[in-house]
């Protein structure tokens, strides 16, 4: 027995000692492209690796814009795009990758997912780049979504990592049919939207309005009733002295959604657009980008701004864009040049045009193809549309810092408890996610 | 000379376990060992493969985790429940398969079929099965008059619904097994059995089991890991860890701190704690299997 | 079939054990019929939350569309599914049989504590294993090749302890009784027992080859060529972040499933010889 446990610990040692083999230097990338022409780029001939997160028809839309950018980009960049699976296996491979030495050079992910990657020392700045001589203009990109532009520097080192190709936001669908026959309104603010869902509820005798995503209405309802939530340097607001107020109101407007049986989750569903298409549910607060799914059983369906508080807020929401350093000043710049042309009008117009998402430039609403698109009718282009004309201001996104995964999640459950039991304490409720936040 | 004979036989065994041993070292035991080496920093980076703090922050930190007692007392509640439920149904149903009844190559296809069945085709049955209002459950229940149970919604019906799925999930490839052990038995043992006059009942205590002992013992110890490592079952069924982490299980905890909140130590740590726990349950059970074997 | 000792004797008995068992396997295929079912429905029949058993009108036009899509070529993973199960199944055959073998029969010193060991690391769940096994796949250089997603999963403890199982399960006299006639250890493992075990071997066989035919997330990580990759993510390409194209998604995962199916009708008399067979032929 002895004799075992020395040679386990042998085997142990060794392992340790193998594990720790391959260590490398985690250096900020900086970007010095002043002696770089054109010239050298186009001499360089490089090659690009793009892992992206589109399947389907958004993977095939993704493809037309590297199409795009391989056939116009003055330098002679070639990018080749692969679809890696869903965000989260993307991001698994990337991380693999990473640990691995062999990360591709462009990778789609969620911002807090490119948190993690900054200790590899490879996630590039592109603060500097975005000024530079290459690629986007600074006229091109004083149009692209502000919102945007801020929540790719939302890191909590201010600096930018990502940059974006198209977004979904929530909107409102609605039974327009229902709404029209019954004199409804539709409502624009969230007290306007409580008053319409009893309205239904009392014609129908059931939930009337189904909010699709917890995690969202976790942070943004407490947003759009006053309160402010956190900071990219992760200190959290939201149930401090100045907001517990505007958060409590919120929490109690939900609770009494819920006790008066006009609000509902999605719950065993798992999207509102199921129940709303058959009727068990009048309108929903859900993503633009779901719209293939709401396939209406014998009534029209209207689609408008979701309604806001008095802050308004509503969520943008997708994943980003983010460079790997390789430490070829050459390489990286080209890596810039495409993280760049994702907030091109032409792109960004081409993509959206081909999925149901807003194109990152403003520019890109009056590309040709973006115009068909919305001219060709239906639930999809409206509510995309819809999603691409928010007032500046209105759009909102999580910032990212360390554990913003965990509270966000722990917020989303306040929420989802108070829906599950009508009779749920909210005082011990956020007593139960402060602690839980205190901890991580 | 005994000595010899006995380094003789030692080598030639290793000769014969050489291509397996290989590939688990490389493959599973190597990764092991990464994966305890993260658990004893309380942070680590996976790229350069450093950690910092060095001790057992992480293991304190998930054991004061109430999501993990949660996790920890979810996953035991479904090993109790679904181990020995599934391992007697489908041993029943193998012997039934194996009785000549008519339509038993049908009926073996059949019970086989949710082996091959693509996981996420499985989880939308169910998902229909127990919805509240439409479901086929809550329609059957609802002839006798009982109320509409909300199975997936209500976290305190999670994990008995889990448990009927895990049940549902396990009986193809533990039939399966069965039907092969079964195989194994000399009919003639039966034979003489019935010239005895013994009822079904005696055969199947007096010959059935104990000759089905080896891959019965097995079935036990691969049952109680594999419910122990349930995470397949809970996503299938719930999407995430249902209604307010209501059917969350250790490896679910496991996943999510790892690949989605990138809490490296806390998922190692999460790792070796479940580790430790399963192999006290399986070495209990192959304990209590070969002193049965011995008598 | 009448020399079959565990056939039920009563007639009525007999009757009910049937209904029971039909009874059994349509709770049993259920999934099964709603994954075909599902497979011929439109996009609207199969997110509806009411029932519907059967779609008004088949849309035999999914298949079409899966099978013709070009940025997802079902041929090409279809070609590469069957290389990787195949040779999965095989090497794990072989590592499974010697393995088994040496635990079962050879007397070596250390044997059951190795043998607990090798128990233990069943014991990670496999999640934990992939960056780690990412980096040595890449390090042996065979990232995007069709060597990565066999290699890894040549030896199971899994099989090798259920083999192990199958073999205690033959009489031990016969093992001696070779030995005495100046039979050799090798000669003996695939002359006598590998026969013997046969519908165990086939068992194991089988489930290997789903497995690996169902395996996803390694063969996505350590592919990136769409020419080296296998049908389970060629599955996985119909569901996005807004949601699931799931009328496509059960069309391919029916196409999926059928080689599977008849790899088993065709081995299952193997596993399942109706007693005919007559137990050991020592």
């Amino acid at each position: 027995m002895k004799k075992t446990l020395v040679t386990l610990l042998c085997i142990l040692c060794a392992a340790f000692a193998f594990a720790n083999g391959a260590g490398e230097s985690a250096a900020a990338s900086t970007v010095d492209t002043s002696d770089i022409t054109a010239d050298d780029l186009r001499n360089a001939n490089i090659t690009l690796e793009l892992w992206h997160a589109q399947t389907s028809e958004n993977g095939i839309a993704m493809d037309m814009v590297v199409d795009l950018f391989n056939k116009t980009n003055e330098y002679g960049i070639t990018v080749n795009a692969t679809c890696q699976g869903g965000y989260t296996d993307c991001h698994n491979k990337i991380v693999s990758a990473l640990a691995a030495g062999t990360a591709p050079n462009i990778g789609q992910a969620y911002n807090n997912n490119m948190m993690t990657y900054m200790p590899s020392g490879k996630l590039m700045d592109l603060t500097g780049y975005l000024n530079d001589g290459f690629g986007i203009t600074a006229e091109e990109l004083a149009t692209v979504v502000p919102s945007y532009l801020e929540e790719n520097r939302a890191f909590p080192d201010g600096k930018t990592y990502a940059t974006s190709l198209g977004k979904s936001t929530e909107v409102l669908f609605y039974n327009k049919t229902f709404f029209d026959e019954h004199g409804l309104e539709v409502p624009t603010t969230y007290e306007e939207l409580a008053d319409v869902a009893k309205q239904i509820t009392a014609i129908t005798g059931r939930p009337s309005v189904g909010f699709d995503s917890m995690d969202n209405l976790g942070i943004y309802g407490p947003v759009n009733f006053g309160a402010q939530y956190a900071d990219p340097q992760g200190n959290l607001y939201i149930f401090d002295e100045n907001n517990i107020d505007a958060t409590m109101d919120f929490y109690r407007w939900w609770q009494e959604g819920i006790q008066g049986g006009y609000f509902r989750t999605a719950g065993e569903d798992s999207y509102c657009s199921g129940p709303f298409s058959n009727g068990t549910i009048i309108a929903y607060i859900g993503s633009s980008a779901g719209t293939a799914y709401i396939l209406p059983d014998g009534f029209e369906v209207g689609v408008a701004y979701a309604p806001v508080g008095k802050n308004p807020a509503v969520i943008q929401q997708g994943g980003n864009f983010c460079g790997f350093a390789t430490g070829d000043p050459l390489v990286d710049l080209a890596t810039s040049i495409f993280l760049e042309f994702m907030y091109d009008a032409e792109a960004s117009g081409l993509y959206a045009a081909n999925t149901g998402y807003a194109p990152s430039n403003k520019a890109g609403l009056e590309t040709e193809a973006y115009k068909a698109s919305i001219a060709a009718g239906g639930i999809g282009p409206a509510a995309k549309d819809i999603s691409a004309t928010y007032p500046d201001g209105v759009l909102a996104y999580d910032p990212v810092f360390e554990n913003s995964y965990e509270t966000r999640l722990a917020l989303s459950d306040i929420v989802e408890a108070i829906a599950l039991d009508k009779n749920a304490d909210i005082e011990s409720l956020i007593a139960e996610a402060e602690r839980t936040i205190a901890a991580l | 000379m005994v000595g010899q004979n006995q380094k003789k036989t030692f080598f030639r065994a290793m000769l014969y376990l050489l291509p397996a041993l290989v590939i688990i070292a490389v493959f599973v035991v190597y990764p092991m060992f990464h994966t305890l080496r993260m658990s004893v920093y309380e942070d680590f980076n996976i790229f350069s493969k450093e950690g910092s703090g060095f001790g057992l922050s992480s293991y304190i930190w998930v054991l004061q985790d109430p999501n993990f007692h949660k996790a920890l007392a979810n996953t035991f509640i479904y090993a109790i429940v679904t181990v020995p439920v599934s391992i007697a149904l489908s041993l029943v149903i193998a012997i039934l398969l194996n009785s000549g009844i008519k339509g038993s190559k049908f009926f073996q296809t059949a019970y086989f079929l949710p082996y091959v069945t693509n996981a996420i085709a499985i989880g939308l049955a169910f998902r229909f099965i127990f919805h509240s209002e439409f479901g086929i459950f809550n329609k059957f229940l609802g002839l006798f008059g009982i109320d509409a149970i909300q199975w997936l919604n209500d976290p305190d019906w999670a994990m008995f619904t889990l448990c009927i799925f895990g049940i549902w999930s396990a009986l193809a490839f533990k039939i399966v097994i069965f039907l092969a052990g079964l195989q194994g038995i000399d009919p003639q043992l039966y034979q003489a059995a019935r010239i005895d006059e013994a009822g079904k009942w005696k055969q199947f205590i007096k010959i059935t089991v104990p000759q089905l002992g080896p891959i019965l013992a097995y079935q036990f110890v691969i049952a109680t890991i594999g419910a122990f490592k349930a995470y397949v079952e809970v996503v299938g069924l719930f999407g995430d860890d249902g209604p307010l982490h209501s059917a969350t299980t250790m490896v679910y905890y496991m996943y999510d701190k790892f690949y989605n909140a990138n809490r490296y130590t806390i998922a190692a740590a999460s790792g070796v704690i479940m580790f430790l726990i399963i192999m006290v349950f399986t070495f209990i059970q192959m304990h209590m299997s070969n002193r049965r074997a011995d008598q | 079939m009448d020399n079959n000792p565990n056939r039920i004797q009563n007639k009525y008995t007999r009757a009910l054990v049937f209904i029971l068992l039909l009874l059994g396997s349509l709770v049993m295929l259920f999934p099964f019929f709603w994954m075909i079912s599902g497979s011929l429905k439109t996009i609207r029949e199969i997110t509806s939350p009411e029932i519907i058993w059967w779609p008004e009108e088949a849309q035999w036009s999914n298949y079409a569309e899966v099978l013709t899509m070009k940025t997802n070529p079902f041929g090409i993973y279809f070609k590469n599914s069957i290389l990787v199960a195949v040779a999965n199944t095989v090497f794990t055959l072989f590592t499974t049989i010697l393995a088994a073998f040496a635990f079962s029969r050879l007397e070596f010193k250390g044997r059951d504590k190795l043998f607990s060991i090798l128990l233990a690391t069943m014991m990670v769940p496999s999640q934990m294993y992939i960056i780690t096994n990412f980096i040595t796949i890449t390090r042996m250089n065979l990232y995007d090749s069709l060597w990565a997603q066999i290699i890894p999963y040549t030896a199971s403890v899994f099989y090798i302890y259920l083999l192990r199982q199958f073999f205690n399960q033959i009489p031990d006299q016969i093992y001696l009784a070779a030995k005495v006639d100046g039979c050799s250890d090798w000669k003996y493992l695939w002359k006598m027992m590998v026969p013997n075990a046969k519908s165990s071997l086939v068992t194991i066989g089988l489930f290997n080859f789903i497995a690996s035919w169902n395996a996803y997330l390694w063969p996505l990580m350590v592919t990136g060529n769409i020419n080296k990759r296998v049908l389970s993510i060629g599955l996985q390409y119909f569901a996005s972040e807004s949601g699931t194209a799931y009328h496509l998604m059960m069309a391919g995962a029916t196409i999926v499933v059928l080689p599977l199916i008849i790899i088993y009708l065709l081995f299952q008399k193997y596993i399942i010889q109706g007693i005919a067979r007559g137990g050991l032929k020592g």
